[in-house]
């Protein structure tokens, strides 16, 4: 048998290249007959869904803003920041959305910055739920398990919310799941560990709280580790792993800005921030802390997922193969108890593994021989004529879940696919772009400063509200300030005297121009009298 | 065979290369930055202005209390700095509005402006309608009855002092102002909608209130009617305000803060309600040399008490503190000053 494969593969080699091409892609798209179909419908309703309504749901928030702002600058100012890069996040993240820019044109391609993010956000889905489904084949799921998980994933809700917005999170996830589709590889090859180490380098260059996950990932990898390479793929993919993830602390040392010294941002000053002077959400368990907020919000947009990812950790903990993934989930879980700072969007780093150790939760008890292996339930038993109708059972109630899962998501994804109104934020640019001569200093929320700089040629360039406060370079320059547009929570969050003294001052000096949309995300023209100087 | 293989893979290459290159050159050349205004209809539409001050001489008011007060007392000379400066005329009520056309038949045939202060706004004092009209409807009535009392010579109206900053200010207020200054406007005389002062709302929110208020159709505002700050705080508070609604000008009331802002005093929130250190401020003009400020005036009567506090137990006129003031009046000779300082003020009653 071995011989014959042997010969096989010597006869290849002496076909022309483009034989050999063709030969190899032939077989693979043979070997994936079924699966492909399958992956590119599942792909297509999962984009579907993410895609239709995406420029209207959600609201316009902070983040995404920055981040565009960021990949603007990078492409047009070379540039990691249009202010004083801070280190607040590894730069991975807008080097992507801004290599696809430069490729595509991105920035032109749309009218508002939000939009181009929206389809980065897509492409970053379609790739995870892809990946999602290829870990899940992996780990051993069965095909309709497999596209259980990426229905459960591209479907829910929750995650549909937070998977628009412009998130470095929604960047880093393609990048993880492939760290794990890599390190399970079933060739155990030298090549699959060191592409298994680099994308988990990468999904950590793109934002650094995967860092977190890394005792995950190393006991994924070590899961797979074969008995004759072992001390090749550990030295190599730890190597490239490495080397990766150090292009960050290296850019910094080579800056001069990795340690922390006084008045200069440095790397390592602010993950000190970040990790121990940022002020705490507090712990979960804790019903009044902000974490436990977040938390209620998250599962009054949709429990489901997010408590049965929970509920089947113990299962994921007791089968092997699922081993990784559980623990990939108490990490993310752990965040939640811990009582340090939580990102409200942290929840994207538990759903995707919620949906496989879900499915693979569901697979052991029906009694998938590839996910359980030799820790199927009641042993040998499985196999008889009882273990088929338990199988057939638990099979069943698996689908019926599933449906009733998916027929109770569909309102909600209706209404965020078929949201109307233009963002408020968005109609502001529109009427500031209309009304307002481009060499005003405008102070504008993060969402919509791009628009203003790159669609409608604002010069000098708008500030973005918190720099007003945090930037020295911008306060050293600030002489005046004509117009600020900006929802109207952000006056309203109960610090922001001391969060955005100087905004907060201006409004104080400020009529109101135009008013967009209603309640806590109207946006507020402000029109500033000239006869008003900042730090008057 | 390899090499030829190896060939048109080179082939392929350079044509992959040649598209990334055409690609990249595509999103090099990006579009321009659209920097065209189109602006919208303006939102406010601001009524032409009169300017009602413009060479006029102010009216001044031989009845008002303290004036009764010095003819009814001898030797008060004294007061004269007071009784001899014109002053707004205060309409608070229905029965306020009885003198009205006969003073402004008098102004009328003096070739004099008066200036009057509308003050009976629905919940005037914030307290659950004590005070002020008993309705929307009331009020609006008694706004008309002000307008044909005032007669064709057009006034200055000061209109409800304290109602746009005050805390219960809301849209059925700022309607009930917009109505009044349709009807006042509209009957010929010029309103200044008063705004508050300096150290009360911020200039922001009282724009956002003021044109809610309708002061798009007004003349402008009034500020610092009845406190003290200092002309200067008043005006860059005021120009600033202008500044926000369309340029819209004002009148300051300078009659009492010769002194300033009385003093913070700890665990007292009435400082300003009859201090015991003020003093007149500067006598009021009609030519302030600022294109923003259309007057100085006395709009509150120097010398009649804000209430029931600062050691006062009246409303009225109050020659004690008349005295306080001339004494510390700025601007006035020092033998004026001197003279109150010395006056001996009978005994109410005796």
């Amino acid at each position: 048998m071995t011989a014959v494969v042997h010969d096989v593969l010597e006869v290849r080699a002496v076909l022309p290249l483009r034989r050999q091409v063709r030969i190899a892609v032939e077989e693979w798209f043979r070997r994936h007959r079924v699966s492909l179909p399958l992956v590119a419908v599942l792909l297509a309703v999962v984009g579907t869904v993410h895609g239709v309504g995406m420029s209207t749901f959600p609201r316009w928030v902070d983040d995404p803003g920055t981040y565009l702002s960021q990949a603007w600058s990078l492409r047009y100012e070379g540039a990691l920041s249009p202010y004083s890069y801070f280190y607040d996040h590894a730069p991975g993240g807008w080097m992507q959305l801004a290599a696809w820019a430069a490729l595509t044109g991105g920035f032109d391609r749309y009218d508002t910055a939000i939009a181009f993010g929206n389809e980065c956000m897509l492409l970053a889905k379609l790739a995870s739920a892809g990946l999602l489904y290829l870990l899940g084949r992996r780990l051993g799921l069965s095909r309709p398990g497999a596209s259980a998980a990426v229905l459960l994933y591209g479907l829910c809700p929750l995650e549909l919310v937070y998977s628009r917005w412009t998130f470095l999170d929604n960047l880093a996830t393609p990048w993880l799941l492939l760290a794990f589709v890599l390190a399970a590889s079933p060739r155990r090859s030298i090549a699959a560990a060191s592409g298994a180490a680099a994308a988990f380098g990468m999904a950590a260059l793109t934002k650094e709280t995967v860092l977190l996950l890394l005792p995950a990932f190393v006991w994924a990898l070590a899961h797979n580790l074969d008995r004759r390479n072992r001390a090749q793929v550990i030295a190599v993919a730890g190597f490239v792993g490495l080397l990766v993830m150090s292009l960050y602390p290296l850019y910094a040392l080579y800056k001069g800005e990795l340690f922390d010294t006084p008045d200069r941002n440095s790397l390592l000053g602010t993950a000190r921030w970040q990790l121990l002077e940022r002020q705490s959400t507090g712990t979960v368990l804790d019903p009044d802390s902000a974490t436990a907020a977040t938390f209620t919000q998250w599962l009054a947009q949709d429990p489901i997922l997010l408590l049965a990812g929970l509920a089947a950790i113990p299962f994921g903990l007791a089968v092997r193969r699922l081993r990784p993934i559980a623990v990939v989930l108490v990490v993310g879980w752990l965040v939640l108890v811990r009582g340090g700072y939580l990102p409200f969007m942290h929840v994207l780093t538990l759903l995707p593994w919620s949906a496989l150790l879900v499915v693979g939760a569901v697979e052991w008890l029906a009694g998938n021989r590839a996910v359980a292996g030799r820790t199927g339930p009641r042993g040998r038993w499985w196999t008889g004529r009882g273990g088929r109708a338990v199988t057939a059972a638990v099979a069943l109630a698996g689908a019926a879940a599933l449906a009733g899962t998916l027929v109770t998501w569909a309102p909600e994804l209706r209404r965020m696919m078929t949201v109307s109104e233009e963002p408020p934020l968005r109609s502001a640019t529109r009427w500031v772009a209309d009304n307002v001569p481009r060499d005003d200093v405008l102070v504008v929320h993060d969402a919509i400063w791009t628009d203003l700089v790159h669609q409608y040629g604002f010069d000098p360039e708008p500030i973005i509200v918190y720099k007003l406060d945090t930037d020295p370079a911008v306060r050293a320059t600030l002489d005046r300030i004509d117009y600020v547009v900006l929802p109207d929570w952000y006056f309203r969050t109960p610090d922001a005297a001391s969060k955005y003294p100087t905004v907060v001052e201006a409004r104080k000096h400020a009529v109101t121009a135009a008013r967009f949309g209603s309640g806590d995300d109207a946006v507020t023209v402000y029109r500033v009298s000239s006869r008003w100087r900042p730090g008057a | 065979m390899r090499e030829a293989g190896a060939g048109r893979l080179r082939g392929r290459w350079a044509a992959a290369g040649l598209a990334v290159a055409l690609a990249a050159a595509l999103a090099a050349c990006g579009t321009e930055p659209d920097t065209t205004l189109r602006p919208d209809p303006p939102a406010v539409t601001y009524a032409p202005l009169r300017q009602p001050f413009e060479g006029a001489t102010l009216f001044l008011d031989r009845d008002t209390p303290a004036a009764r007060w010095q003819r009814a007392t001898p030797g008060s000379d004294w007061l004269d700095p007071i009784t001899t400066t014109p002053q707004a005329r205060w309409v608070n009520g229905p029965p306020d509005l009885a003198p009205v056309p006969a003073l402004a038949r008098r102004a009328a045939r003096r070739g004099e402006l008066l200036v009057v202060v509308a003050y009976w706004i629905p919940d005037r004092g914030c307290a659950g309608y004590q005070e002020g009209a008993p309705s929307a409807a009331a009020y609006e009535r008694w706004v008309r009855q002000l307008a044909g009392a005032l007669g064709r010579t057009p006034a200055v109206v000061v209109l409800e002092p304290d109602a746009v900053p005050a805390d219960c200010f809301g849209p059925a207020r700022a309607a009930q102002l917009a109505g009044a200054v349709r009807i006042l406007s509209g009957a010929g005389h010029a309103v200044y909608l008063d705004a508050g002062h300096s150290a009360w709302k911020p200039s922001g929110e009282t724009a956002d209130r003021l044109l809610a208020s309708g002061v798009a159709g007004a003349e402008g505002f009034a500020v610092n009617v009845s406190n003290r700050q200092p002309t200067r705080a008043a005006q860059a508070w005021g120009r600033e305000l202008s500044d926000l609604v369309g340029g819209r000008p004002f009148v300051v009331d300078v009659s009492r803060n010769g002194l300033g802002r009385p003093p913070d005093e700890p665990g007292r929130d009435d400082e300003w309600c009859n201090p015991a250190r003020q003093g007149l401020g500067v006598p009021p003009t009609t030519r302030t040399g600022r294109p923003e400020v259309d007057a100085l005036l006395w709009i509150k009567r120097p010398g009649e008490s804000d209430g029931i506090c600062g050691g006062e137990d009246t409303y009225l006129f109050s020659p004690r503190q008349a005295r306080t003031l001339i004494a510390n009046g700025a601007g006035l000779p020092a033998a004026a000053r001197r003279a109150a300082a010395a006056a001996d003020i009978p005994a109410r009653d005796g």
